[in-house]
């Protein structure tokens, strides 16, 4: 049983691992609580910042001219830069983090005969659940209904401690290939 | 937890009658808590360590930051290593290659005359990444945080207070300056509320403007840095060479009339004594 089964970004088997029993809902409010004070959280935990490496591949996006989506092992949209605003129709700062059940429902996938993709195959979703770089062009339709063919290549990050930490996902315009 | 600065400078070592006040040695500090010892980074300060009174409980622990030259220089060069009675544990960044091949390639000739191997201490080397462990009273955190290479802040806690140490690191890399969101901030959790910390602070801003990637902070960034992470006290080393006691003068008190932060900042000089 899963979270959102329809979700256009996750398959059924990484939705299984996101059910809300009891014990999670009061592990996150515990968490709320403890980074509400900065001084308590500071001495219960020291995991407050991102792995330097999804911060460096932040500071990379910021400085390029194509859309880039970076997530958590957990497909939650932590930053998007601004050429990818114009994509999603939606500004960073005005949405700040976005929890893939909500960036994952932006967008319509379909292949180039019109055909719903499932999710499994989409390359973020892959990469993911592999931990491996992945690449595929088809067509996304946004909220307003603006259908565009785009080819997304997404790549895991996994830092110098072998950790998988996050994913990148680049979109580009098949022109831009 | 005692502290005390043996190293200051960036870089290289600038000994001489122009750095006699700030101090000339590269990166090393001394902290002592219940008999137990840890050195921080081997820079050419390490040479003060081998006088010290807190040696004499027959283990040291030393905790490089990174291998870049001005943190090992002076590590062939301490005393404890070529004393079989003593237990040396040196604790650094894991990479590719071990820490072992790393540090031999220092220790072997021509760069030293003795190879690691044939050091006489009882020598345990501990690769870290972001790593939690403990070390007699202190317990120590060490994350990735941004410089050249593969490096590490760490962040020192006993049962009084906490010190933070982040003495080479370039948290406003990037196209915005320094991140105001501490999640997005390098080195932020290492550094967050702590009683002291001690940063990397070798440029003047005009002088990063130039430098932008080559790992380090202008000391007003510096100062920021500890204001977001809300450290009670800061101390900004690693010391440009070019920077002379007159020039660090002339750069501090230009700091203090523009800043005017909630907690003291200074400038590390060699001998400093801290008590937390
Ligand atoms: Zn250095
Ligand atoms: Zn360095």
């Amino acid at each position: 049983m899963g979270v959102r089964k329809h979700g256009w970004l996750f398959s059924v088997q990484q939705f299984d691992s996101l059910v809300f029993t009891p014990s999670h809902i009061f592990f996150t409010i515990v968490i709320k609580l403890l980074t509400f004070n900065v001084g308590l959280y500071a001495s219960k935990a020291l995991d407050m910042a991102y792995d330097i490496e999804i911060i460096l591949n932040r500071q990379l996006a910021d400085c390029l001219s194509i859309p880039v989506f970076i997530t958590d092992t957990n497909g939650n949209l932590i930053f998007y830069n601004e050429p990818a605003e114009d994509i999603l129709g939606k500004r960073y700062k005005d949405t700040g983090e976005m929890p893939v059940e909500v960036w994952g429902t932006v967008f319509n996938y379909k292949d180039d005969d019109g055909n719903a993709l499932a999710t499994e195959e989409l390359p973020l979703v892959k990469t993911l659940k592999n931990r491996l770089p992945y690449h595929k062009t088809f067509w996304i339709q946004n909220l307003k209904g603006i259908a565009e063919r785009i080819s997304v290549t997404s790549y895991p990050i996994i830092g110098r401690a072998g950790k998988f930490v996050g994913a990148v996902a680049i979109f580009w315009r098949p022109s831009e290939e | 937890m005692n502290i005390t600065i043996w190293g200051v400078r960036g870089s290289i070592p600038t000994i001489g009658p122009d750095t006699n006040e700030y101090g000339g040695n590269t990166s090393c500090i001394e902290v002592e808590a219940n008999g137990w010892l840890l050195v921080l980074d081997a820079g050419s300060g390490i040479q003060y360590v081998n006088h010290s009174q807190n040696l004499k409980r027959g283990r040291v622990d030393i905790l490089l930051t990174h291998l870049h030259m001005d943190h090992i220089q002076g590590l062939g060069f301490f005393r404890p290593l070529f004393d079989p009675s003593m237990e040396v544990h040196i604790w650094g960044p894991a990479s590719n290659d071990s820490l072992r091949y790393r540090l031999g390639r220092y220790f072997s000739p021509p760069l030293f005359p003795v190879h690691f191997r044939d050091l006489p201490c009882k020598l345990t080397l501990h690769e870290i990444d972001n790593s939690s462990f403990q070390i007699g009273p202190f317990e120590i955190q060490s994350r990735y945080v941004t410089h050249p290479g593969p490096t590490i802040g760490f962040r020192i806690k006993n049962e009084h207070s906490v010190f933070a140490y982040i003495p080479d690191h370039e948290p406003a890399l990037g196209p915005t300056g320094m991140p105001h969101d501490v999640k997005w901030l390098s080195g932020s959790d290492l550094a967050l509320g702590a009683d002291l910390l001690l940063h990397d602070g070798q440029y003047t801003v005009d002088e990063y403007k130039h430098r932008i990637g080559w790992g380090h902070s202008s000391i007003e960034d510096a100062v920021e840095f500890a204001a977001l992470t809300g450290v009670k006290r800061l101390i900004l080393s690693h010391h440009d060479p070019m920077h002379t006691d007159k020039k660090l003068h002339e750069i501090f008190n230009h700091l203090k009339e523009k800043n005017t932060y909630p907690f003291p900042f200074e400038l590390a000089i060699e001998g400093l004594q801290v008590k937390l």
